[in-house]
């Protein structure tokens, strides 16, 4: 140990610190300052960022001991400053982060930038900015908000901005891993380092003689039930191999120990004997079908007969990571006989469900706490580290820290799905399509997972934007040794718009014909011909071709793109909001939606301000009592459910979805042909049935919210949370003027809504204050139909869900001999339903391009032999400021045809399924050859030039 | 672990001499919470020593060992004659790590970006105060002997000269290096000097690709002759991807640029 003062923000302090604690962890552990984030741990990401004597370092690579004497400001400490204070009012007014985890960050190495110099340009903030690494934005709105900042201009007034963000960039908001109980232990996993083998033995002494070490565990000492995973569609996936081991991802031991230091050394000395089994790494050799779906239409024998030429080829997109700036983590401990798990999750009822039958404990002994996640992209759907987790605490009997280390995350957790498909394409000699044949495979990895609702997104959007009078679709989801596969934005809709477009594109080239107008030729029904206004709007805006630098090729290219938001896979959706006013008279909206950071959240007290004709937001509240309420008793009645009334919910739950899982899990063992076969039969049986049983539970709980499922995430969000915000709204304004009629004792129609409570139209000055008013509640609740609409050929359900149409277009240069590529324009054009907050779709919009620029062109797994050859956010190459595409240009067509309030529609995923197409077109145009896999990096880019 | 912040040399030589290991801004020894730093290793901070100079003296640039490459790539001092190695500081990794990554750090380092700028610009390395300066050739090839410190980095001036630098990443910050060029030219010995990293394990001058513009007029086809000259002169020694095409191409590429830029 070490003594160590610093001044940090001002105070003299003084610590104790081992001499590998890092100047991060001294801040944040120990003195609780919870604005220096750790995202990396490798000096990339920046999100540790703070000033030292007033130069701004990443503390994750600094030691306390070198930073000892000297000052160190911290986010925390700058925002009271007058610049940070007006900076933050110019992110704010933008809508400039989102999940909010890197803000802090950013705003240190903003301010340091402002103080240096001012006015600065936009190129002089990117280079300013290039520590710090953002996933979710897109850089767009942070780079305009520090130029606006440095300009001295006002910052543009915020009366909707979003309030969360306040918080997130002044640092205050707590993540999963700034949760700090004390005395707390390190836990760690023991990964598999092979990706298929027999499991001999363990020996765990070694690891149990490291000093400081509290725990090594096995599989041997689960007390419950020894599986994880989504479990929905087949329980295959232990917690901890005990035999058999089947991807580099795999789990076979944790440890818990009182230093970090002391759990890595325990890691390294367990030592499993293995004996290696042959490994399926490789599509080709894939025989093990895990989920399969079909999808006919007319006869494509016919459909070929009438073309003209058939056009054929096969295309891949590799699996990626989701690299969410926070690392996967969690904190848990223990209250009374309670197990309380601190986690990122969008699940939490799945992940309270799975622990306690590892624990084999009720689930009432086990509560799931969310707090604000630092991005998921669909990562969190799964219950991932939770189990290890809940295992050492209750091992332990201690609070338990449980963090992967960046490199870890990104070579032995959940990946986006691996893609390949084939496909054949039948065109007439003018362009119109015949016929499209479609052979799909997605890389589930080892175990199920949820890749049948993946793969029914490939099925069904097979044909992508277009119509085609015969179609064969046939999506498979097969078991490999590589790492387990999960949902990645947009659900297989990214993989399989890539395919649907190169395919399309090589037919319009082979043709000789424009490929704008062959899309316009054969697009499917849209609603008011978005599709073909969107090509026509970004062919329009992207106008003449720029000139080309000198040694430099330039190409350009389109991707039009038609994606659903909703469940596909016959599951049941719903959410529920609650508007209420409390004793202190503050309006407040509840829901049951953690916050991932795509401005659902923000979006919701703006609805219900609006709708209820308020100017003051109202207070937007995710308790974890109503997370972990399903039946959703504890919302509507502010009483929690008893047990016998739970045990009835979950029974009910349980039985919609059982059939459906058995029906799976049956198939996944007969040949392909039968299998859809049997879907077709237990498709309708299935759908009917489940249809009673929703029925039955809707009487009974008719604001259930259904556990089984991930908390309305991703686009789908605002429009289903949206339009029960509505709903509320209309009943407690309802409810609000009832109660005032009577306390002033005035007719209803005479009564109005405004700031501070009911007035009297004809006599303004009589009124009842919302404080008065209160307490008053009232629930909207929107369900996605259930049933009707299953969809008889494959099972799944195409039903009340929505979709999202859009056209990007972009303009790049290439140079030949590097493959170093320059987006040169960019062109995003969709249909948003209604633009209910343009600054929201916006930034989603341009995260979403920057994300799918990233993943074409920057993030290469190098996954081979089901081992991740690249180290970390050093060698996963997530896009940064001086790389993302600038300038977007972001149209909204507004078609008033979503699901939403007003129309509106869900976006959030358009931008990164459009932009990969997008630039494989434009490579394919710069190149003369088309690329049949991304991601392309920039050597193999420079093999088509030569 | 062990942690020492010694503020004179002898001290430091005598730690260093024990089997300590110098510290300077860390930022390649710590990543990863310091994990890969063995449990019993005395780490020596070397921030306390006088070695944060930046100076010109007696027709050399001398730098100090601590000096931060966030210095190097925005000092005055580094005049065009020495953009190269300006260059090379700016293009490591991103602000946070160049405001804490010093010049020893990454001298002592086989793999440090900003030894083909220095192998160009004729540096030598001065070692424990001193006491002994080498070419910065044999530290690229020997590396740093055990127990020694480095003190500064002495470049020679000559106002002639101009030099250039270019890095090939896959990402434009905290890109990890593929390959790097760099280039000077003098009026006194005429011919442009290049090297390159990326290729071989260490950095190296291409003396084909010199050979080939020496005595005659940089013409552009004289440039295309030594850009290719260049690309295939190098014994390929690297295990980890890219491949050995691409990074010929990339170095050929770089000298192509760097000819362009110390001409003009
Ligand atoms: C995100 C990131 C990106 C990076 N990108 C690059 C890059 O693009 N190019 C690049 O070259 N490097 C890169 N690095 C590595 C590193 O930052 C630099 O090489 C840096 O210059 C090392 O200097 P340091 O002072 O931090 O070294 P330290 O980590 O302190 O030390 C490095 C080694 O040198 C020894 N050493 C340090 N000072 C002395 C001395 N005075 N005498 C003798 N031995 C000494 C140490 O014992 C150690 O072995 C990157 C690092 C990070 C975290
Ligand atoms: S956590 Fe420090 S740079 Fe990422
Ligand atoms: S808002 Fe920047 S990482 Fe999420």
């Amino acid at each position: 140990m070490n003594n160590v003062r610093i001044a940090w923000n001002g105070h003299e302090v003084e610590r104790e610190v081992r001499t590998e604690t890092t100047l991060q962890q001294l801040l944040h552990d120990e003195l609780d300052d919870i604005s220096v984030k750790a995202g990396c741990g490798e000096g990339v990401c920046g999100s540790c960022t703070v000033l030292l004597d007033n130069e701004p370092v990443a503390s994750c690579i600094r030691l306390a001991l070198q930073a000892a004497g000297r000052a160190v400001t911290t986010a925390a400490g700058l925002v009271e400053l007058p610049d940070a204070a007006a900076l933050i009012e110019h992110l704010v007014a933008r809508e400039a982060f989102q999940c909010g985890y890197c803000a802090p960050g950013f705003l240190v190495s903003a301010v340091h930038a402002l103080n240096k110099r001012r006015p600065l340009s936009a190129d002089e903030v990117r280079i300013a900015l290039s520590g710090n690494i953002c996933r979710c934005t897109g850089y767009q709105q942070i780079v305009d908000a520090v130029v606006a900042a440095s300009s001295g201009e006002p910052p543009p007034p915020a009366i909707h901005a979003r309030q969360d963000l306040f918080a997130k960039i002044r640092g205050e908001a707590r993540y999963a891993t700034d949760v700090r109980p004390a005395d707390v232990l390190f836990g760690r996993i023991v990964w598999s380092d092979q990706s298929s083998a027999i499991l001999c033995g363990l020996d765990t002494s070694a690891a149990s003689a490291v000093p400081g070490v509290v725990a090594v565990l096995t599989a041997a000492d689960i007390p419950g039930v020894n599986i994880t995973g989504m479990q929905l569609f087949g329980s295959d996936h232990p917690l901890l191999c005990d035999e058999r081991v089947r991807s580099t991802g795999d789990a076979i031991a944790v440890v818990a120990a009182t230093s970090a230091a002391a759990a890595r050394e325990a890691v390294r000395r367990l030592r499993p004997t293995t004996a290696p089994l042959a490994a399926v790494h490789d599509f080709d050799s894939a025989g093990d079908i895990c989920s399969q779906f079909v999808k006919v239409r007319g006869d494509i024998a016919i459909g070929f007969a009438a073309a003209d030429e058939v056009i054929e080829d096969t295309y891949e997109m590799t699996a990626g990571d989701h690299a969410c700036m926070e690392r996967e983590a969690g904190f848990g401990w223990i209250e009374g006989d309670t197990i309380v798990l601190s986690v990122t999750t969008l699940t939490p009822h799945l992940v309270r469900g799975a622990v306690a039958r590892v624990l084999d404990l009720p689930e009432s002994r086990v509560r799931v706490e969310t707090p604000r996640m630092g991005g998921s992209f669909g990562k969190y759907l799964m219950p991932g580290l939770e189990g290890y987790l809940a295992l050492l605490v209750y091992a332990t009997r201690r609070p338990v820290r449980l963090v992967l280390d960046r490199d870890e995350s990104i070579a032995r957790s959940t990946k986006r799905h691996a893609f390949r498909a084939r496909y054949r394409l039948g065109v007439k000699r003018d362009g119109t399509f015949t016929a499209l044949d479609a052979e799909i495979l997605a890389d589930a990895g080892p175990y199920v997972g949820l890749t049948p609702t993946v793969v029914a997104v490939l099925a069904d959007e097979a044909a992508g934007a277009y119509d085609f009078p015969h179609l064969s679709v046939r999506a498979r989801g097969v078991l490999t040794n590589n790492l387990l596969a999960t949902a990645m934005r947009g659900f297989g809709s990214q993989q399989v718009a890539f395919g649907i477009e190169s395919i399309v594109e090589k037919a319009a080239r082979t043709l000789e014909l424009d490929p704008a107008e062959v899309r316009r030729r054969n697009f499917c029904r849209n609603p008011e011909n978005a599709l073909a206004e969107s090509v026509d709007e970004v062919v329009r805006r992207l106008g003449a071709r720029p000139a080309a630098a000198p040694g430099w090729l330039t190409g350009r290219g389109i991707g039009s793109i038609k994606a659903k938001y909703g469940y596909p896979y016959g599951l049941v959706d719903s959410t529920v909001v609650r508007l209420s006013v409390d004793d202190s008279g503050e309006l407040m909206v509840e829901a049951d939606i953690a916050d991932s950071g795509t401005g659902i959240i923000a979006a919701l007290p703006r609805l219900a301000a609006v709708h209820l004709g308020v100017q003051h937001l109202p207070r937007y509240l995710t308790s974890s009592a109503l997370l972990d309420d399903p039946s959703g008793i504890l919302l509507t009645r502010g009483i929690p459910p008893c047990t016998t009334s739970r045990w009835i919910f979950r029974t009910l739950e349980k039985m919609v979805i059982v059939p459906t899982a058995l029906a799976l899990s049956l198939a996944a063992h007969l040949r392909p042909r039968m299998l859809s076969f049997l879907l077709r039969v237990v498709a309708r049986p299935t759908d009917v049935y489940n249809a009673f049983v929703a029925t039955i539970k809707e009487r009974l709980f008719p604001a259930g919210v259904d556990s089984y499922l991930p908390r309305t995430s991703a686009s789908r969000g605002l429009a289903m949370a949206g339009r029960a915000v509505c709903s509320a709204a209309e009943r407690f304004r309802a409810a609000a003027i009832s109660r005032a009629a009577v306390a002033l004792d005035v007719p209803e129609s005479r009564l109005a809504i405004t700031n501070d409570g009911v007035y009297d139209t004809s006599a303004p000055h009589r009124r009842v204050s919302w404080k008065q008013l209160a307490p008053l509640a009232a629930i909207g609740r929107v369900a996605l139909r259930q049933g009707g609409l299953f969809e008889p050929a494959t099972g799944n359900q195409s039903g009340p869900v929505d979709h999202m149409f859009a056209t990007h277009g972009c303009d790049l240069a290439i140079h030949p001999e590097t493959g170093e590529v320059r987006i040169l324009r960019y062109v995003a054009c969709q249909d948003v339903g209604r633009a209910l907050d343009p600054e929201t779709v916006r930034g989603q919009i341009v995260g979403g391009v920057a994300m799918g620029v990233s993943q074409t062109l920057y993030e290469h797994l190098g996954q081979a032999g089901g081992k991740v050859n690249v180290v970390g956010l050093h060698e996963y190459h997530v896009v940064t400021t001086l790389d993302a595409p600038w300038g977007l240009e972001v149209i909204n067509l507004e078609t008033g045809s979503g699901f939403g309030p007003s129309g509106a529609k869900g976006v959030g995923e358009a931008g990164c399924v459009a932009a990969p197409p997008t630039l494989a077109n434009a490579l394919y145009d710069a190149l003369g050859r088309q690329m049949t896999h991304i991601s392309v990096s920039p050597e193999e880019l420079t093999e088509f030039t030569h | 672990m062990r942690y020492t912040r010694p503020s004179t040399l002898a001290e430091t030589l005598a730690d260093l001499g024990q089997g300590g290991m110098a510290l300077g801004g860390g930022t390649l020894l710590l990543p990863r919470d310091a994990a890969d730093v063995g449990a019993e290793q005395l780490l020596v901070d070397l921030q306390a020593l006088p070695l944060h100079d930046l100076i010109v003296d007696g027709g050399f640039l001398s730098i100090g060992a601590m000096v931060t490459l966030a210095r190097i790539a925005a000092s005055p001092l580094i005049s065009p004659a020495w953009k190269a190695l300006a260059q090379a500081a700016h293009a490591v990794g991103n602000p946070n790590v160049r405001r804490a990554a010093t010049i020893g750090g990454n001298v002592a380092w086989p793999g440090g970006d900003l030894h083909a700028a220095l192998l160009v610009l004729d540096a030598s390395v001065v070692c424990d105060g001193g006491a002994c300066e080498l070419p910065i050739r044999n530290i690229i090839e020997g590396g740093v002997r055990g127990g020694a410190l480095v003190t500064s980095i002495r470049l020679p001036q000559d106002d002639t000269r101009h030099s250039a630098y270019v890095k090939f990443a896959w990402r434009a910050a905290s890109g990890k290096t593929i390959v790097a060029v760099a280039a000077s030219t003098t009026a006194k010995n005429g011919a442009p000097r290049l090297a390159a990293a990326g290729v071989a394990a260490r950095a190296m001058r291409l003396p084909d690709a010199e050979a080939l513009l020496a005595g005659g007029p940089v013409t552009p086809e004289a440039v295309e002759d030594a850009a290719r000259a260049a690309g295939a002169e190098l014994p390929f020694e690297m295990a980890k991807p890219p491949g050995e095409k691409y990074r010929r191409r990339l170095v050929a590429e770089g000298v192509r640029r760097l000819l362009a830029a110390v001409r003009s």
